[in-house]
């Protein structure tokens, strides 16, 4: 009998015992650990307020120490170390700033978790400051710029040069006009001044390719002193990529963006590419691509900042310059080998750099694994793809931007992005997309008109025989040859396109028919010439305007705003309310305290020659209360 | 900024010296000390089954000697991340970011110029000497700091040789030896990436870095699942091969070779259970990410 109760004491025991370890791990071992992390944190916080009191104390010694060595520097004549233990001061007074925020609001917000709300100013407001744009004109020892009014300027950049916001003179935009540069309303000078401390070497690096970069329209100016050096480049409005990324990202749920917004993000890579391919058809690549370099206006995405630009076929050996996570670490090799820039295709480092831009976009974050950075957020498994092959190994990415442009495309024409499979891709299944396409007509007709120039003679008489050209033996019979075309590189099947005929080996290539020669001109006056030349700039600047007129009032062209925006409008306003509330203060206090002397005594203002009067109390007389006029009654 | 070595040794735009080494003791690379009363030929036996500089690392450090760019920039793409990630956990929240990189790029350097410096026959492993560099740069930067020379008066000290008795006494713990052994994978998985097909190293990326089923990548490629599973099998052959070479090359002791049979990465090919040795890379593959990810998170 005794058998059932032993049971249940034993079932209860193991009950109380399993209840109790479960009690101890969730509760009590949570109880312990939030109490160490109080005493913790509150320790920190002390330790934290000790350690920049100390801290501030030893930056004002230092300060006074610094102050007297300035002091003694300058009366020796020292005048440079002064400055020296003067920029001491400055840190010094900097670091006792810090110490201060620190003790007062930083340590006490984060005693009471409040985290979130200090970061705008330990983060944020350091960012934007070190953000701000230089001052809005050159100094005077840069000087102006002729032909330019300066209106406003940008922050400066790793360069080293400073850039400004200007609006060109009539002078000026006659001769963009004459070079067929229309519509420059602004324009950005970036300077480069050896007294305000560019070096030679920056000014060597940023004029190298100017000459190509002006070719393409790059440049609109550019000027070379021996101070100073400075290029003018057409002012693009709208924001950089990366805000743009950021502001997308705000807006797209957690797990990436929606279809809409990737339709978006690959129009502005089609635009990015678009420019990186007409470049390197220029002979130029950017070498510096990255979300802060494009600026998106619109829909258009607009490739800036010239300053590493170079030639595909300079002699100079590869640099490592450019920004880490955009630039191929293979550039890194081949510039460490000391590999010169004509010997490598330098269109691939751009590939690679857009295809980071790309990733940036997707993933909001830099691509920091470079080749193998994993994409985490929502993306069509063909977008995967083109990052992965533009970032991929020198020899096996996309061989130029148009290759990549013809895929993006592809995807972003797709209704169903999600459903583009990296098989389906132009550049999987071997096809030329419209980009290569134009590309190979753009250099069939430029092999043609080579040729039809070359033909050409320039100075022939008209009265002279025309010049003796061998007549090309007859064609053989024109034997042809089937075209085939790949399409699909796994298996190798291909289809044959229509014969073409082709030129038997060692045949001359058909000569295209000569032009007649162009009779000599005789050239009028100078005057006449002068004449001639101010009425086309005038028939020019006519044109301009009319077009201008012509086109709608709601596409002017954004122009740089350098005056009033909201936040300076929120800072005037309540600066302003803040010196009326102060002033209302004031005059209240002082008149509250006017009419409390009134009312409570003439005391203090008892005139000195009866010292000894008593102090008198008044009142009014209650006799005289219907009386008009206030009557005092004083008593002592 | 540009990391270009000068000719002088230090980097490109910080004319810091690098921290004062010692040259070693003739004789001291690659041959143990012999103590006395032991006979040469037992004491060449014993410095032979204990620590022996694999011909790959003895080639790796002979780049460096030679002060060969590419080998440095190895260094640094490798090792790069686990440095800062180091640093930055010691310097507290003291040290900013451009500190850190700084850093870092110091101690690769050092590394490089210490090499000389290096007993086999302490038994010494590679992630300790590579810890105890960064732990010397680190604290010579903040005696710099301080304006205070270390020691109480005496000159800032030269690299110790104390760390190579044992990796316990310089603080070496389980997370900074996985990132070190992670970053050899990940350069074996960087060097497979350059020597393979694209589309074949896209495949196994897919299927095994990104786990994507079978029927999906072959879906996705335009391929048939047996050609799938035939390049993936082709790959796997060549990371094998990479991480082998990768690990010999960064690995000074018997332990630390050992190290990817420890971690389910079995390098014979005969007894290799393929699933397990594809999802140990991606296991390891997905931490360096996080670590990489922490890196360009302070970065910017």
């Amino acid at each position: 009998m005794a058998g059932p109760g032993v049971l249940l004491v034993l079932l209860g025991a193991v009950v109380g015992i399993v209840l109790l370890v479960l009690l101890v791990m969730y509760v009590v071992v949570p109880i312990f650990k939030g109490f160490g992390w109080l005493v913790r944190h509150v320790f920190a916080f002390i330790g934290g307020e000790i350690r920049d009191a100390l801290r501030l104390i030893g930056a004002l010694v230092t300060a006074v120490v610094f102050a007297f060595l300035v002091i003694a520097n300058v009366v020796i004549g020292r005048w440079s170390a002064a400055a020296h233990f003067g920029r001491a001061i400055q840190a010094e007074m900097g670091a006792g700033g810090s110490c201060i925020y620190r003790i007062l609001v930083g340590h006490p917000a984060r005693f009471l978790c409040l985290n979130s709300l200090v970061d705008g100013l330990e983060r944020r407001l350091p960012e934007v400051v070190a953000a701000s744009p230089t001052a809005d004109t050159p100094s005077r020892r840069t000087g102006k710029f002729e032909g330019y009014v300066i209106v406003g300027s940008l922050p400066g950049g790793g360069s080293g040069g400073k850039l400004y916001v200007a609006e060109p003179d009539e002078i000026r935009r006659a001769a963009f006009a004459r070079q067929g540069i229309e519509d420059v309303d602004q324009v950005v000078i970036k300077s480069f001044s050896l007294q305000d401390g560019s070096s030679l070497p920056q000014i060597v690096r940023e004029s190298r390719a100017l000459d190509a970069a002006k070719k393409l329209g790059l440049v609109l100016d550019h000027e070379l002193t021996p101070e100073r050096f400075y290029y003018v480049m057409r002012f693009v409005p709208g924001e950089p990529l990366s805000l743009v990324t950021q502001k997308l990202h705000a807006r797209a749920p957690a797990e990436g963006l929606t279809n809409a917004q990737l339709h978006e993000a690959l129009g502005y890579l089609a635009s990015l590419l678009g420019t990186l391919d007409r470049y390197h058809r220029g002979g130029l690549w950017h070498k510096d691509v990255k979300p802060d370099n494009i600026i998106v206006h619109g829909r258009e995405a607009h490739l800036v900042d010239f300053g590493l630009l170079t030639p595909i076929r300079s002699a100079m050996t590869l640099t490592t310059h450019g920004t880490e996570y955009f630039r191929d670490p293979e550039l890194v090799r081949m510039a460490l080998r000391g590999v010169k820039v004509h010997q490598v295709d330098g269109a691939k480092f751009d590939v690679y750099a857009a295809g980071a831009v790309l990733y940036a976009v997707v993933e909001n974050s830099f691509p920091a694994h470079g080749a193998l950075s994993q994409i985490s957020r929502r993306c069509p498994e063909a977008v995967r793809w083109i990052v992965r092959r533009s970032m991929a190994d020198y020899d096996k990415r996309y061989p130029t931007a148009a290759a990549m442009l013809d895929d993006i495309r592809f995807v972003a024409a797709a209704p169903d992005p999600f459903a583009v499979r990296p098989a389906d891709l132009p550049s999987m299944r071997g096809v030329e997309g419209d980009a290569q396409q134009a590309i190979r007509h753009e250099e069939e007709e430029l092999v043609f008109a080579g040729a039809v120039a070359a033909s050409h003679s320039r100075h022939a008489r008209p009265d002279a025989a025309p010049a003796f050209t061998p007549t090309p033996p007859a064609p053989p019979q024109r034997r042809l040859r089937p075209r085939l075309r790949v399409t699909n590189w796994w298996s190798g099947e291909y289809v044959v396109s229509p014969d073409e005929p082709v030129r038997a080996a060692g045949t001359p290539r058909p000569r295209p028919p000569q032009r007649p020669a162009r009779p000599r001109v005789q050239r009028a006056p100078a005057q006449q010439q002068l004449a001639s030349a101010r009425a086309r700039v005038e028939a020019a600047r006519t044109r301009a305007a009319k077009r201008i007129g012509a086109r709608p009032p709601a596409s002017a062209p954004a122009r740089f705003n350098n005056g009033i925006n909201p936040g300076v409008a929120v800072a005037l306003f309540l600066f302003l309310a803040a010196c009326v509330g102060l002033a209302a203060i004031i005059i209240g206090y002082a008149a509250n305290k006017r009419t409390f002397a009134w009312a409570s005594g003439v005391a203090d203002a008892v005139p000195a020659r009866f010292p000894h009067r008593p102090s008198l109390r008044c009142r009014r007389s209650p006799r005289l209360r219907r009386h008009p006029t206030r009557v005092l009654v004083c008593s002592s | 900024m540009p990391f270009v070595r000068t000719m002088s040794g230090g980097i490109l735009g910080d004319n810091r010296p690098f921290p004062e080494t010692r040259r070693a003791k003739p004789g001291t690379i690659g041959r143990p000390a012999v103590p006395r009363g032991v006979s040469a030929a037992r004491a060449r036996a014993s410095a032979r089954s204990r620590t022996v500089l694999s011909s790959m690392t003895t080639s790796f450090v002979a780049r460096l000697r030679a002060n060969d760019q590419a080998a440095w920039f190895e260094l640094w793409e490798t090792f790069g991340p686990v440095v800062r990630a180091q640093l930055a956990r010691w310097g507290g929240g003291r040290i900013g970011h451009e500190t850190v990189r700084d850093l870092s790029q110091e101690t690769l350097a050092a590394l490089s110029d210490s090499i000389d410096r290096y007993d086999p026959a302490r038994g010494a492993r590679f992630s300790t000497w590579l810890l105890a560099i960064a732990k010397h740069v680190l604290g010579d930067e903040m005696d710099r700091r301080m304006a205070m020379k270390r020691g109480g008066g005496r000159t800032a000290a030269s690299l110790d040789e104390a760390w190579m008795a044992g990796s316990s006494a310089i603080g070496a713990d389980d997370a900074y030896e996985a990132a070190v052994f992670g970053a050899k994978v990940e350069a074996a998985i960087r060097q497979v990436q350059k020597e393979c097909d694209f589309t074949d190293f896209s495949i196994y990326r897919m299927r095994v870095l990104d786990g994507t089923s079978g029927k999906d990548v072959a879906a996705a490629i335009g391929v048939s699942e047996p050609t799938v599973s035939r390049r993936l099998a082709k790959v796997r052959d060549a990371l094998r091969r990479r991480i082998m070479e990768a690990v010999e090359t960064y690995s000074f002791t018997e332990d630390e070779r050992a190290e990817p049979r420890r971690n389910g990465l079995d390098l014979d090919p005969n007894k290799a259970d393929d699933a397990l040795f594809d999802e140990a890379v991606a296991e390891i593959y997905h931490r360096q990410m996080d670590l990489r990810r922490l890196d360009e998170q302070a970065a910017r």
